[in-house]
């Protein structure tokens, strides 16, 4: 393997729209990652650098997963990435809540997959043609057609407007809707304050499952297996 | 919490197959591209404008999608998702703009009905306050709103991301875009602005509140939360108008906190006297040493007699003492 080559597997979480749960998606995937072994840096691009925060405020000790807040590096982020990518087995960036934001951009170029959370409300899905537009041209300009997936967000599938909206992402061919969705669940923000993934909640079984299902699909969408021992 | 163990012979798999796509090109590749195109979206994401392209002569192009319009061709939001405006901020933006200037330009469209004019989606703050400084001109970025519908959401989404917006402007600008027609159900509105429908209902509950005390809530929006104007809506059965318009007023003062009013509340209810359940007085029917009835009697004064006598003499005899005991004549059985 050539030195600088890229070892890790890059995934960017990206959406213009605030609140779409590029951080929740993005920290959860992270810790989850980092439970089953992988070596995991979690990439907080947000000036807002809620992850960075997330963590340090805990302790930084509940998320299996390292955190470098990098929003400071503009589209210079693809060198810092570089750097990183044989030190880690998978690389998550939570990305800013602008499509036009420059490191946004340079990850969408050195990704293997995007993933693009968002709410099931006509608001949030108003977002999503701007990040695919996004997502395609990067990858028309690499040459590369790495997966995107949409990932439906604070989802209340018992409601029939979700399931509607649900219905309305799975239309999409192109930019395919994640087949697990991560529910309106408490146990994802007080992990937040727990500075952990859900793992760490007590009754929080049902987030696991949902984030487990979610790291299975996207281990599955980067080519890498989800073989796994369970330890009794 | 299941412990898990990665296998490390397929995650090294993985990786190798990754390696042998990978290689020192694709970074370098990402780099260059980055140099030269700094943003992935090209400027057409925003309406293109270039002058002589139908604008007037007094339109000053600031940046690509920027423009500094004269304030007369600019109209407010007809489905502005903001309804109150407190005078004594735009006296202070006001202020704000005589010193600085208009730092942020307000976000506007094209108005569809009136060519060569705009329609301003938000910052109607600025708006006013330019006006009141006697400003001839407005800073606006151009954003691509088609109809009312739009109008509206990209109205909410502004007032969202800033969370200016309060509870009453929601039920204010909801009660509207359900009066045009634009939104049918409390579902919809929930769909649209990606709020839980008790939410919705909660806040179009404001609405039901008395004009007197809509007054108070309208004066200083930004201090009655949701489940406070929630509250208030619930006292409405056990409170006089005066007394909530009180409460609303201390509300606004800062006097009362939200669990304030639930006290209020609860210590307000009547509560109705449990009904005290009748207990009777039993009394055993025995005759010849066997159990053959009851008579029971409660202190309302009700007395009620079961008995069985198979024998049809000693039936009639009891049957004819209690008719006479109640005066009752021989031929009214009934």
């Amino acid at each position: 393997m050539s030195e600088t080559a890229i070892a890790a597997k890059v995934i960017c979480v990206f959406n213009e729209k605030g609140g779409s749960g590029k951080t929740t998606t993005s920290c959860q995937l992270a810790g989850t990652l980092g439970l089953r072994g992988f070596r995991v840096l979690l990439a907080d691009l947000d000036p807002q650098e809620t992850a960075s925060q997330w963590l340090t405020e805990n302790g930084g000790e509940g998320l299996k997963a390292q955190v470098w807040s990098g929003h400071r590096y503009g589209e210079r982020v693809i060198q810092q990435i570089k750097e990183f990518s044989n030190k880690y087995d998978v690389i998550i960036a939570d990305c800013a809540p602008s499509v036009e934001n420059k490191s946004t951009w340079g990850m969408l170029l050195v990704s293997d997959l995007a993933l693009i959370p968002t709410r099931l409300s006509p608001l949030d899905m108003a977002a999503l043609p701007n990040a695919k537009r996004l997502a395609r041209r990067a990858r028309e300009e690499m040459g590369l057609n790495y997966p995107v997936r949409v990932v439906a967000n604070a989802t209340r599938m018992h409601m029939n407007d979700d399931k509607a909206l649900m219905n309305v992402l799975k239309k999409d061919k192109e930019f395919p809707v994640m087949p697990c969705v991560m529910g309106d669940r408490k146990a994802y923000s007080r992990s937040m304050v727990m500075g952990s993934s859900a793992h760490a909640v007590s009754n929080g079984e049902d987030a696991v499952k949902e984030i487990e299902s979610l790291a299975d699909e996207t281990l599955k969408l980067l080519g890498l297996s989800r073989t796994i021992k369970v330890r009794k | 919490m299941t412990k898990r163990k990665f296998d490390m012979s397929a995650r090294a798999v993985g990786f190798m197959e990754s390696a042998d796509k990978s290689s020192d090109t694709r970074w370098a590749k990402a780099e260059q591209i980055v140099s030269a195109k700094p943003s992935g979206l090209p400027p057409s994401a925003v309406p293109v404008l270039e002058k002589g392209n139908g604008l007037s002569s007094t339109v000053e192009m600031l940046a690509l999608d920027v423009l500094s319009v004269e304030i007369t061709k600019v109209r407010d939001n007809p489905r502005n998702a903001r309804k109150l405006y407190d005078p004594a901020v735009v006296t202070q933006r006001a202020t704000s703009i005589r010193l600085d200037g208009q730092m942020t330009p307000a976000p506007a469209c094209l108005d569809w009905e009136n060519p060569g004019s705009y329609i301003l989606i938000g910052g109607h703050y600025r708006k006013k306050a330019l006006l009141q400084n006697g400003a001839t001109h407005i800073q606006i970025k151009l954003l691509p709103a088609k109809n009312n519908f739009d109008l509206y959401r990209l109205s909410y989404a502004e007032n969202d991301e800033r969370q200016s917006g309060t509870p009453l402007d929601d039920a204010l600008s909801w009660q509207e875009l359900q009066a045009a027609g634009e939104v049918g159900t409390q579902d919809e509105i929930a769909a649209l602005v990606g709020k839980p429908r008790t939410t919705i209902n909660k806040t179009l509950a404001l609405l039901n509140l008395s004009p007197g005390i809509l007054s108070v809530l309208k004066e200083t929006p930004d201090k009655f939360t949701l489940t406070a104007g929630y509250e208030l809506s619930l006292m409405t059965s056990g409170f006089s108008e005066t007394e909530l318009i009180t409460i609303a007023q201390k509300v606004a003062a800062g006097d009362f906190s939200t669990r304030d009013l639930t006290r209020l509340r609860e210590a307000r209810k009547t509560k109705t006297p449990r009904k005290q359940k009748e207990i009777s007085r039993q009394h055993k029917i025995v005759i010849n040493g066997a159990h053959r009835g009851t008579i029971k009697d409660w202190d309302s004064g009700k007395v009620v007699m079961e008995v069985m006598l198979t024998d049809p003499a000693e039936r009639e005899r009891l049957v004819s003492e209690l008719r006479e005991r109640f005066n009752l004549s021989a031929d009214s059985p009934e």
